[in-house]
């Protein structure tokens, strides 16, 4: 447990780089999808958090396979 | 369709800014939102990237086979530089330095024109000096001579001056003559991203590989007359436009995979990411948005709509319920 907390904390590190990586994904997409601010920000939003959502639970479900290993 | 209420104004002329440089063409369709946000999200993902990579994850070679030595990475190092060039101007100047770095090398392999000078050395020289006299001391001064192709032993060939001092200030002044084919010569290549710098073991007495793009190679054969009195080691000066997103060779890029190991990954995926995304910034500026302006019905989610239906569909039995209610309380 304590080795996979210590692989965790290492791994951090990069893991932390998709953050920003998404929020200028999200952000250029919906702007390039709609015109009006107040609709781009709240696409943007969403979009974000649909995709730190899906590696969250992909992360925890292949921490979750990985705990006895 | 267009929305009536954006103003595109030339739309050819908005996208090529907006690719020559993210958010030029909606500023100048006076779209400032927009081009606030592509230029500080593509520029700011672009050159973070460059920094993680620092500064040669963007680099362009037209023959990658002949770079690489045949390796596969040659191909995914242009597949790379295609995506890279969605950010256009910050990329573009890679493809000049590549046409800079291919004439170079086919001139130095020209043995037709005998006495041509490749070019001229006036720079400054910091290194170690291996002496009969002097014996090893850090000396640091001016270079000046030049190189020519030509048949000295059928290679190049440098003859110039060594003006300068040594560590404890004792000013020296040395001939300098060598040839790359003889091994008295050894100088860097004048366009290359990075470089080996590493010096000799007659030097230096622990060995460490040394690479850099702004300092250049450069050992020389230090002569009296013609008698050969020792070598002078190290680097002198590359100018910025020289090695700025030059080409680099394999042993460059698995010195920078090896030093930086998954940063120069992310480095490049980060330039490839900020590439690409200007695509969809220079569609926008020549078409305008895709879904259309945003105060349109706002499109219900697809969850939505099946809750939605599911209470048309249970719309029905609801109102059959209340009127069995209705039917049972009278």
């Amino acid at each position: 447990m304590i080795a996979s907390l210590l692989l965790l904390a290492v791994a951090q590190n990069t893991t932390w780089y998709v953050l920003p990586l998404a929020g200028a994904i999200s952000l250029v997409y919906s702007a390039s999808r709609y015109e009006l601010t107040e609709r781009i920000l709240k696409r943007a939003a969403r979009l974000f958090i649909t995709i730190t959502g899906f590696m969250l639970t992909v992360f925890v479900i292949l921490w979750l396979l990985s705990a006895n290993l | 369709m267009t929305d009536s209420r954006i103003d595109l104004r030339n739309p050819l002329l908005a996208a090529l800014l907006a690719f020559l440089f993210p958010g030029a063409g909606h500023a100048y369709q006076r779209r400032y939102f927009k081009a606030v946000i592509y230029s500080v999200c593509i520029l700011g993902i672009y050159f973070w990237g460059c920094s993680l990579g620092e500064a040669k994850a963007v680099h362009f070679h037209l023959d990658p086979q002949k770079i690489t030595g045949g390796r596969s990475s040659g191909r995914k190092t242009t597949a790379g530089f295609l995506a890279q060039t969605g950010v256009g101007m910050m990329a573009l100047p890679a493809i000049v330095q590549d046409l800079r770095y291919t004439e170079q090398s086919e001139k130095e392999e020209s043995d037709r024109r005998p006495g041509e000078i490749l070019e001229e050395i006036d720079a400054e020289f910091t290194g170690k000096l291996n002496h009969v006299t002097f014996g090893h001391a850090e000396i640091t001064g001016k270079i000046s001579g030049v190189v020519r192709v030509g048949d000295y032993g059928f290679g190049t060939e440098f003859e110039g001056t060594f003006n300068g001092q040594t560590s404890d200030g004792n000013p020296v002044q040395f001939d300098l003559l060598g040839s790359r084919n003889s091994g008295s010569l050894q100088l860097g290549d004048r366009v290359t991203g990075l470089d080996n710098v590493t010096m000799s073991e007659l030097v230096l007495e622990t060995q460490e590989l040394e690479f850099s793009g702004e300092r250049r190679r450069f050992f020389v054969r230090v002569i009296d007359k013609t008698a050969d009195l020792g070598m002078i080691e190290g680097t002198i000066a590359r100018p910025f436009y020289n090695h700025y997103l030059a080409p680099l060779d394999s042993e460059s890029l698995q010195y920078l995979n090896g030093k930086l190991g998954k940063q120069y990954e992310l480095a490049l995926v980060y330039t490839w990411i900020a590439g690409l995304l200007n695509i969809l910034a220079v569609w926008d500026a020549f078409q305008g948005p895709a879904y259309g302006y945003g105060d349109e019905e706002p499109e219900e989610d697809s969850d939505e709509k099946s809750s939605e239906k599911a209470e048309s569909a249970d719309a029905p039995e609801a109102a059959t319920a209340a009127t069995a209610a209705a039917g049972a309380s009278s």
